[in-house]
């Protein structure tokens, strides 16, 4: 489930409560995963990050700019590994869908940068676990309802 | 012989659907689902240079006695997915896809079929086909909704609807023959089958809009084929009989004010060959014989007989007992023969006039005719229907997936190239500069 929130303690809530809802309806929790957007704007520094920032907002025009309400992270790839930790060690997210505000500038930051930090820290893959997305995302598979007549 | 005096073939692989001419019995049989399969066939075909790779659709299983009918295929997968992936391993070859025109929207067809247009700059084409059959009709909302009559209004309604879609979008052409899209206008289609207005989010395609296919041969299939196609999936792989319905469709273009060059005739057909002509009639006698067990023989005579005849011979003469022509639902998802009587009658009159077990019957009831012999004699009868005008190409219809059409295009294909018939290189990147079809440009607008 992708989630829009700008505060860690409120992402916390509604993780806590899609977990709950989940919890009744019968199913495992851990069976949906939390994902926050996040908007990124990287660079080698903070201030050329929001010098970015300034110019993206400028080109962009009334619909051009960044999304709205949701989390947006302007600084260096270090800074952005440490802002999806601390969410994931809040209880706040179980991961993030990354928007990157500038397609190749950001994701060659992010990949190159926060990443090796998530790795070196054990809390993102080093190799993919399998082969499928439920793989990736550690999602049961669903039995076919006729799976035991087989 | 120059390549000017000679009219081009145009050639297509068919990615085996439905039916039995795949020998899926063979060892060397690969899966029909698997990726691997479709993109070995695709690249195999564009190496060839072939002017497109086709896929069939199947919307329901066939069901026979009330099963699953698992002589013939189970399950595939979507059309527009398989081609789409397609797309991003070859170049040049054109991605035509047979898809329903009775169970879906023209917003979302002609949004699929631009959208596979723009992936594959220009390759789409999309193959229509119409059903009015209840039982493929359930697994969609509105069910067995549609007259048989109606099928072909509905389509050409469908057509005129995505036309109007494709059409609501601008373009410039620059200097160099690029299409750039250009803004987008409301669209409104009003008319007995549909309903729609709005604005169309797929801008204009690279080639306007996708080639239309159209396999049906009625003649309301035929009507409809002149008025709307630009290329006829036909079904008369004899010479004169080919002939026949080259001349009568052709014939009906001028109706519509289009050239005779406008609408291609491409059927369908299998190819055997050999290193003698013995050879190769000796493989073609094997792979009938392979596609038409005892057992499908059988099932096939159940179709008409309408009762279980599976404790008859099938290397014997023709079941005893009379068909139960009230149990005419034995086999669900295909398409009818025609009056049952009258049927088992012409069965009964071939079988005994020839003396053919019930196995030979069906291996002659099925056989589509092909080409057999040497890869020459092959290559002289494809040039020989194109440049006598039984047809315009043809798409070559394996009996293996997904390798079956390896030898042809490896050792036919290349005689065509030599004699100047069929084009050694690709002269242009889309699908309509393959066909030699024209671009359709967009409509003159009132300026607002």
């Amino acid at each position: 489930m992708r989630v829009q929130a700008t505060q860690r303690d409120d992402a916390r809530a509604i993780r806590d409560e899609v977990r709950d809802i989940a919890r009744d309806a019968g199913r495992d929790p851990d069976a949906v995963r939390v994902l926050v957007d996040l908007v990124t704007v990287v660079g080698q520094d903070r201030r050329s990050a929001q010098e970015r920032l300034d110019l993206l907002e400028e080109l962009g025009g009334e619909n051009g700019g960044l999304p709205e309400g949701a989390l947006t992270h302007v600084g260096t790839a270090v800074d952005l590994a440490d802002l999806l930790e601390d969410w994931f060690d809040a209880g706040a997210a179980d991961g993030f869908t990354l928007r990157p505000a500038s397609l190749d500038t950001d994701l060659r930051a992010i990949v190159g940068g926060t990443v090796p930090v998530l790795q070196a820290d054990g809390v993102f893959r080093q190799t993919y676990p399998g082969t499928t997305l439920r793989d990736t995302l550690g999602l049961p598979r669903p039995a076919s309802r006729y799976a035991a007549a087989q | 012989m120059t390549t000017q005096h000679r009219k081009q073939i145009h050639l297509g692989v068919h990615f085996p659907g439905v039916n039995n001419t795949t020998v899926w019995t063979d060892p060397r049989s690969g899966s029909q689902i698997d990726f691997s399969s479709f993109e070995h066939l695709a690249r195999k075909a564009e190496d060839a240079k072939l002017d497109f790779f086709f896929l069939a659709e199947g919307l329901r299983l066939r069901e026979h006695k009330g099963r699953i009918h698992d002589l013939d295929v189970v399950g595939r997968p979507d059309t527009l997915p398989v081609l789409a992936a397609l797309a991003a391993v070859t170049d040049r070859i054109g991605l035509a896809g047979t898809i329903n025109t009775t169970f879906n929207e023209p917003f979302e067809l002609a949004r699929q079929f631009a959208t596979l247009d723009i992936l594959s700059e220009g390759r789409a084409a999309w193959n229509l086909v119409t059903s009015s059959d209840a039982f493929t009709g359930e697994n969609f909302r509105r069910g067995g909704f549609l007259d048989h009559a109606d099928r072909y209004r509905r389509a050409a309604e469908l057509v005129e609807a995505a036309r109007t879609l494709w059409d609501s979008w601008d373009e410039e052409i620059t200097a160099d023959g690029r299409t750039i899209p250009r803004g987008a206008h409301p669209f409104e289609h009003t008319g007995p089958q549909f309903d729609v207005r709005g604005t169309f989010t797929t801008p204009r395609s690279p080639q306007g809009h996708p080639v239309l296919f159209q396999a049906g041969d009625s003649s309301d299939g035929r009507e409809f084929a002149a008025a709307t196609a630009d290329v006829i999936f036909s079904s008369h792989p004899a010479f004169k009989d080919g002939q026949a319905f080259y001349r009568d469709v052709k014939d009906r273009l001028a109706t519509y004010g289009r050239d005779r060059d406008a609408l291609k005739i491409i059927p369908a057909t299998t190819v055997t060959i050999g290193d003698t002509p013995e050879e190769a009639a000796e493989a073609a006698r094997e792979i009938r014989l392979a596609q038409v067990p005892g057992v499908t023989a059988i099932a096939f005579l159940e179709q008409i007989w309408g009762r279980d005849l599976t404790a008859y011979d099938p290397e014997g003469p023709l079941p005893d007992v009379e068909p139960d022509y009230d149990n005419q639902a034995i086999t669900r998802g295909r398409v009818r023969h025609g009056d049952p009587r009258e049927v088992a009658r012409q069965w009964r009159e071939l079988a005994d006039a020839n003396r053919w077990s019930i196995r030979e019957l069906v291996l002659q009831l099925t056989s589509r005719g092909g080409f057999v012999g040497t890869p020459t004699h092959v290559a002289d009868e494809i040039d020989r229907f194109v440049q006598e005008d039984a047809s315009d190409g043809f798409i070559l219809v394996p009996h293996l997936t997904p390798h079956g059409l390896d030898d042809v295009l490896d050792r036919v294909v290349p005689l065509l190239q030599e004699r100047g018939s069929f084009r050694a290189e690709y002269a242009g990147t889309t699908l309509r500069d393959h066909l030699g079809l024209v671009r359709p440009g967009v409509p003159a607008r009132a300026v607002a």
